[in-house]
């Protein structure tokens, strides 16, 4: 479950898949997208008589490295300050059935360790004395028996199977996929379907789809919830659904530039706090919109193409963000090299504050400035809903010695509230995070 | 209903379309058509035909304008691209540089010299002023002009187009699943066509199978045209940057979505000679499979 909101930070959203589609074939070969674009505009060159089925089986391995970096001491009134390490094991399987279907299995296998806030307190300074203009985060992991101490670390392990096919028929095609997801406290099922239609010989792609998934949270071991001391606790049959659809459309602007645009719609409903935290309670709804553009420019004297990508999001909580996303993937014979950075920030949710630091001295909350967690009927603490932004450097190299691709990235992330532009309405959030992301690969291709 | 096989000649070369009807007759009536269309396009753009548009285009190199149509228009848009996109392999001027050699048969039955010979630099470079699509400076105007001397051929790929407009003209007409192969440069529709791909120097040898699913499939060769001369053998496909025979790749043949792009980029790997042809491949990223003159071959279909 905590991986679940953890890639959540750096989650693609679906009409990208649509477009990666149409994107890989220019990455793949710039030199044939020109080509074609010039061939299609000719009178005897029919429409394609069926979308394009993969025509190779590809087996693929990925390794990732999700690794947190350590708290500030100064950030950490107690606790580890080390944050969550993921190892992920990836393998696909991609595969024709025949001239019109193809299948596509996933396997993937994650652990996850470290500690993660759990609440905010103000700064203790001995002596009884608490500053209250600096927050600090109390850890999960913290050691047993100190006053706070009662949660431990996280350790968990999660499997993702999931399989999809498609079929593709004279201009278009139809996917679906079925996916299970299993930790030791979760159960996750969910499907989708979607389908995709090509007009005026390819230049245009038009593409629809819906996914649910159904989540369970259980616990057999019931000292879990206890040290997951929540103010929120689980009911009996915890679980959460997630519906969305999308409809996406993509046109070849000439044999150099590419366009997309999409929307999509998506509905949350269950228990949708954190049980990792100790302060959150959240709305058992959230439906949120999000608009994707993306424009893909080829500079041939560079041998590259540049992909410029925004998102607008927006959800019922109060977040609003945008996301400004800019990489060139440059071409080098085999090789290919792509630096990106992306720039994310967001609003804060409506009952996002860090409550804590309106308990002074005693006095309640409710008459200091009416910050009371306990009269609110929704609050969270945590630092993915407060205001914020952030900045995402990754570098990607894939050397392609057929049939077999190498790749290898590296991601640099960091979150902070002063990246924003213009005040905040509150104080910096001393849990935000910073990762680096490692990913080795390799796909073998028939 | 069966599958019918209807044979002509076309673009100097034996051709056949192969399609589902009730009968022989019925296969050759529904081919008609499609037959026209490829006669059609010959008339148009075979530099052998005098009243061709490109006959007349280089009658007028030097002197005026020539007006294009829709068609002829995009096809010089596509001669346009894929000179920039095989960094000036493919080029539709270099047809001149063969003034300069002999590869038709020599010896007493022929009216030519009794043997090959090869041409002086200052011969090939006087050819060489006048190649070069790039000088031709065409940026897409609704007419065309050569510079003096120029000439221009789309015989290196007007064929594989003939085949894509053929069975155009046939799915037209509701024809679902047809094959129309000009020469062994091949489109078909859907369907799976099980195709044989002979080796370049044994062509009753099966050197490779393919099941071809829309589409086509081109092959360039160098067995068909050259001469041997003091042991070294000089085909018939010349650098349009130096006028001197490649070493080419015994024969490529590539896969594609059209049997023009097909043709286009097995055109441009023979071009790209027996060093550089595979990194040309690979940067088109098309199924493939190249011969070399040693028998080593790499099958990437």
């Amino acid at each position: 479950m905590v991986l679940k909101q953890q890639a959540g930070v750096v989650a693609v959203t679906k009409p990208i898949v649509t477009m990666t589609k149409i994107m890989k074939k220019q990455n793949a070969s710039s030199r044939l997208m020109a080509l074609s674009a010039a061939a299609v505009a000719l009178p005897g060159i029919s429409a394609p008589v069926q979308a394009a089925a993969p025509t190779e089986t590809v087996i693929g391995y990925r390794y990732t490295a999700y690794n947190e970096s350590t708290l500030d001491a100064d950030d950490v009134a107690s606790g580890d300050l080390g944050r969550y390490d993921i190892n992920v094991n990836q393998w696909s399987l991609l595969t024709p059935i025949g001239a019109h279907w193809s299948l596509a299995v996933n396997i993937q296998d994650e652990t996850l360790s470290g500690a993660s806030p759990w609440y905010v307190q103000p700064k203790e300074l001995g002596d009884d004395t608490i500053d209250y203009n600096t927050p600090q985060v109390v850890m999960s992991g913290a050691s047993p028996g100190s006053e706070n101490g009662n949660i431990i670390g996280i350790d968990e392990h999660r499997t993702d199977a999931s399989v999809a096919t498609s079929y593709y028929y004279t201009g278009g095609s139809i996917s679906g996929n079925l996916a299970f997801s299993t930790e030791d406290d979760y159960e996750s099922v969910s499907f989708g379907l979607s389908t995709e239609r090509e007009f005026d010989k390819k230049q245009t792609v038009v593409a629809t789809g819906f996914s649910y998934s159904d989540d369970d949270i259980f616990y057999e071991d019931e000292s879990r919830i206890v040290k997951r001391n929540t103010s929120d606790p689980l009911p009996d049959n915890a679980g959460k659904t997630n519906a969305s659809f999308f409809v996406s459309a993509s046109r070849i602007l000439g044999p150099n530039n590419i366009i997309l645009g999409g929307i999509s719609f998506a509905t949350k409903e269950g228990h949708l706090s954190d049980a990792y935290k100790r302060f959150d309670k959240r709305p058992q709804e959230k439906d949120s919109y999000t608009l994707n553009l993306s424009y893909r420019h080829y500079v041939k004297a560079i041998q590259g193409a540049w992909h410029f990508d925004y998102r607008y999001y927006d959800d019922t909580w109060g977040v609003v963000s945008n996301t400004f996303s800019v990489a060139l993937y440059k071409n080098w014979e085999k090789l290919q090299i792509v630096p990106s950075m992306r720039y994310y920030g967001q609003s804060a949710a409506n009952f996002y504050d860090i409550y804590a630091l309106y308990r002074k001295d005693g006095i309640p909350a409710s008459e200091n400035n009416g910050k009371d967690y306990a009269k609110w009927n929704y609050y969270s603490d945590d630092a993915r809903l407060s205001d914020y932004a952030s900045f995402a450097f990754g570098l990607k190299v894939v050397f392609k010695q057929k049939p077999v691709d190498w790749v290898l990235g590296l991601e640099y992330y960091m979150a902070d509230e002063e990246f924003l532009p213009g005040n905040s309405d509150y104080l910096a959030h001393p849990g935000m995070i910073q990762y680096t992301r490692f990913t080795f690969g390799v796909d073998h291709r028939f | 209903m069966a599958l019918f096989n209807v044979p002509f000649k076309a673009m100097g070369t034996l051709c056949q379309i192969r399609l589902v009807a009730g009968s022989q007759s019925q296969a050759e009536q529904i081919a008609q058509p499609a037959i026209c269309r490829i006669a059609d396009l010959e008339n148009r753009y075979s530099r052998y035909i005098p009243s061709s548009l490109i006959s007349q285009i280089n009658a007028n190199a030097g002197i005026r304008l020539t007006p294009l149509d829709a068609e002829s228009h995009a096809l010089f848009s596509y001669v346009a691209s894929a000179f920039e996109q095989s960094d000036g392999l493919f080029d539709v001027t270099s047809g001149v540089l063969r003034k300069a050699w002999n590869f038709r048969k020599v010896g007493p039955q022929s009216s030519l010299p009794a043997c090959h010979s090869l041409p002086s630099q200052q011969q090939l470079d006087a050819l060489l002023a006048c190649c070069g699509w790039a000088k031709v400076g065409w940026g897409g105007e609704q007419s065309i002009q050569l510079p003096a001397g120029f000439e221009i051929d789309f015989g290196g790929f007007v064929k594989e187009y003939a085949a894509d407009s053929a069975l155009s003209v046939l799915r037209e007409k509701g024809v679902s699943s047809a094959m129309v192969d000009l020469g062994g440069d091949i489109a078909v529709s859907e369907g799976s066509w099980p195709i044989a791909i002979k080796k370049p120097h044994a062509p009753n040898e099966k050197l490779t199978q393919l099941s071809l699913r829309g589409g086509g499939l081109a092959t360039s060769g160098n067995y068909e045209r050259f001469f041997m001369l003091d042991n070294k053998r000089y085909s018939h496909i010349l650098s349009p940057f130096t006028g001197w025979p490649i070493i080419t790749p015994a024969s490529v043949s590539v896969v594609a979505d059209s049997c023009l792009v097909a043709g286009t980029v097995s055109t441009v790997a023979m071009l790209a000679g027996e060093d550089d042809c595979l990194e040309y491949l690979d940067a088109f990223d098309l199924p493939y499979c190249c011969v070399f003159n040693d028998g080593r071959v790499v099958n990437q279909f």
